[in-house]
């Protein structure tokens, strides 16, 4: 009966624990994916912000600028394009990475501009759309820090047993490159 | 360097040879223990005056009668003890006084050399409640001993630098000791122990404490620490404990992991938002932090608050203060070898070192909308 009672005792013992740490891990998941969201907002965030920058970059630089350069339109159907509602994530990706090369391409052809390159408007719109692009570059790093560690806690055991009872299932990371390397230097229109 | 040569040839010298002639006793190397040791023979040849003189006949009949051996024994150690008291206290005060005119004199005039944007002040620091509400350094200083104040701009960077000695009281440090002791059955510390140990003061950091205009807004608090730091590390002190690096953190910040694999090995990063974490640490930065801690092969501490970025670098000697012994200062400067006065160069190097942290960091790099 003693015996019993003990093995009662016990079991009931290693099921509470077994609950709590299963309760705990289960809770874990579920900031790591939160935390996911709370990255992509900040994504969303930044490109809403880029967005924005560009109707006020574009309409500075048409006044020195051909409009109908290629550059130009391009920028303006891109962002368009990024606009609308019904984009997959992979294809907004697309979109953000083809902003980023055709922005990068108008800042190099801004050199040609020397009264653009020296108008407080342009140098104050290109410094903001800098400060933009490294926020974005720094939510795309923080929301694959998070993915990488939702993967990590779901794909390893025990993670993988609750993620399987609970249909979690690995995310997919940011391939967009880090943009900071390539950010408009505009420090040398401010040498000028 | 060869500007700052000619500036010591032809100011600088001078100001030395003038120090050096107005202190001829300060080379002297009179200590605390030299005074004692005075002491001590006194007091041992009062002794065997005593037993030879004033075993037989009670002590207290030899004052009364004004015999001679006790009295004058006793009369000879006060007066040995004061004398030698005296001359410490004078030699302590001159120690002092050259101090302060070698940093008006000498490191004010190299401050002067480096730009008139830089200001120099020997007794200005920084307070302590600034260094605690940084959360730079993982223990809380209950005292902080910091003076030589230097402030200007380096480009478009304000910048200022102190000299930092942070202390905490034992009682903490000894707490740990004590209830790892009990674990290992050793006997528990009397009240009367702990209530002594209270008013013991121990110094734990001794460093610059460095603080930069950052080139980008922020609105987050970001914390750079080592993964392991050991006061003796950078100090010889054999009972020196490691630092628990997380510690003082309150729930606002998390841990931040980085892409960097040598750097989180070498450092934990901790932000009250991950976000702006990663847009002060950008690749480059982090780059940059990696070669600045391999340069200088110190254990550094960060903290980025309020759009600045503040440093601490750990450091043994004092950058500003005039070393006694030092040859440059001892001996009569050589015009033909100006190598001979290095000891110099070396007070110029170390302040150029921490100006030059505002390239190092890039800081000067003004692109985005923080002008």
């Amino acid at each position: 009966m003693l015996i019993a009672t003990i093995a009662v005792i016990i079991a009931l013992a290693i099921f509470i624990i077994g609950t709590g740490y299963l309760v705990a891990l289960y809770n874990r998941i579920v900031r790591r994916e939160n935390e996911i969201d709370n990255a992509y907002g900040s994504i969303e965030a930044n490109l809403k912000k880029r967005h924005d920058l560009i109707p006020n970059l574009i309409s500075s630089v048409k006044q020195y600028m051909d409009y109908e350069s290629d550059t130009l339109q391009q920028i303006v159907e891109l962002r368009n394009m990024a606009r609308s509602d019904d984009l997959s994530t992979k294809k907004q990706e697309e979109i953000e990475s083809q902003m980023t090369q055709a922005l990068d391409k108008l800042m190099v052809q801004v050199e040609d501009y020397p009264d653009l390159k020296a108008s407080e408007n342009f140098i104050q719109l290109q410094q903001s759309l800098n400060e933009v692009e490294e926020q974005l570059s720094a939510s795309r790093r923080f929301f694959n820090s998070a993915v990488k560690q939702f993967n990590d806690s779901i794909e390893t055991f025990p993670g993988n047993v609750i993620a399987a009872l609970f249909d979690f299932s690995s995310r997919e990371m940011f391939n967009a490159e880090v943009h900071e390397h390539k950010t408009p230097d505009v420090g040398s229109l401010l040498d000028n | 360097m060869d500007e700052f040569k000619q500036f010591y040839r032809e100011e600088l010298q001078e100001n030395v040879k003038k120090l050096r002639k107005d202190n001829p006793n300060i080379f002297t190397r009179l200590e605390i223990k030299d005074f004692l040791k005075i002491d001590l023979s006194t007091l041992i040849i009062a002794a065997i005056f005593f037993m030879i003189f004033g075993i037989p006949i009670l002590g207290v009949l030899w004052i009364s009668k004004g015999s001679f051996p006790f009295f004058w024994t006793i009369i000879g150690v006060l007066t040995s003890h004061i004398v030698s008291r005296g001359i410490l206290q004078n030699n302590f005060q001159e120690k002092a006084q050259f101090k302060t005119a070698f940093k008006q004199q000498i490191m004010g005039s190299i401050i002067r050399f480096l730009g008139n944007q830089f200001s120099y002040n020997p007794t200005e620091g920084l307070a302590k409640e600034k260094l605690n509400d940084s959360f730079i350094l993982p223990r809380k200083a209950k005292g902080v001993k910091s003076e030589d104040y230097v402030s200007g701009t380096v480009g478009d960077t304000d910048i200022s630098f102190c000299e930092i000695i942070a202390s905490a009281s034992m009682v903490e440090e000894r707490k740990v000791y004590q209830i790892s002791n009990e674990q290992k059955g050793f006997q528990k510390m009397s009240r009367s122990m702990l209530a002594k140990m209270r008013h013991e003061i121990s110094e734990f950091y001794r460093g610059i404490y460095f603080v930069a205009d950052f080139h980008k807004s922020f609105q987050a608090n970001v914390l750079i620490r080592p993964t392991e730091f050991t006061w003796n590390d950078h100090h010889n002190e054999e009972t020196a404990e490691p630092y628990k690096v997380n510690k003082r953190l309150d729930d606002s910040f998390e841990q931040v992991h980085l892409e960097d694999p040598v750097l989180e090995s070498t450092y934990n990063f901790y932000s009250t938002d991950q976000q702006e974490a990663r847009y002060i640490l950008s690749t480059t930065m982090m780059e940059r932090i990696k070669q600045f801690s391999n340069r200088t092969n110190k254990k550094l501490f960060f903290c980025f608050k309020n759009s600045s970025m503040h440093l601490t670098i750990p450091y043994k000697k004092d950058l500003f203060d005039p070393d006694i012994l030092s040859e440059s200062l001892r001996q009569e400067p050589d015009l033909s070898n100006i190598l001979n006065n290095e000891e110099i160069f070396t007070y110029f190097q170390d302040i150029n070192f921490l100006l030059g942290i505002v390239e190092d960091f890039n800081l000067n790099t003004r692109i985005w909308s923080k002008t």
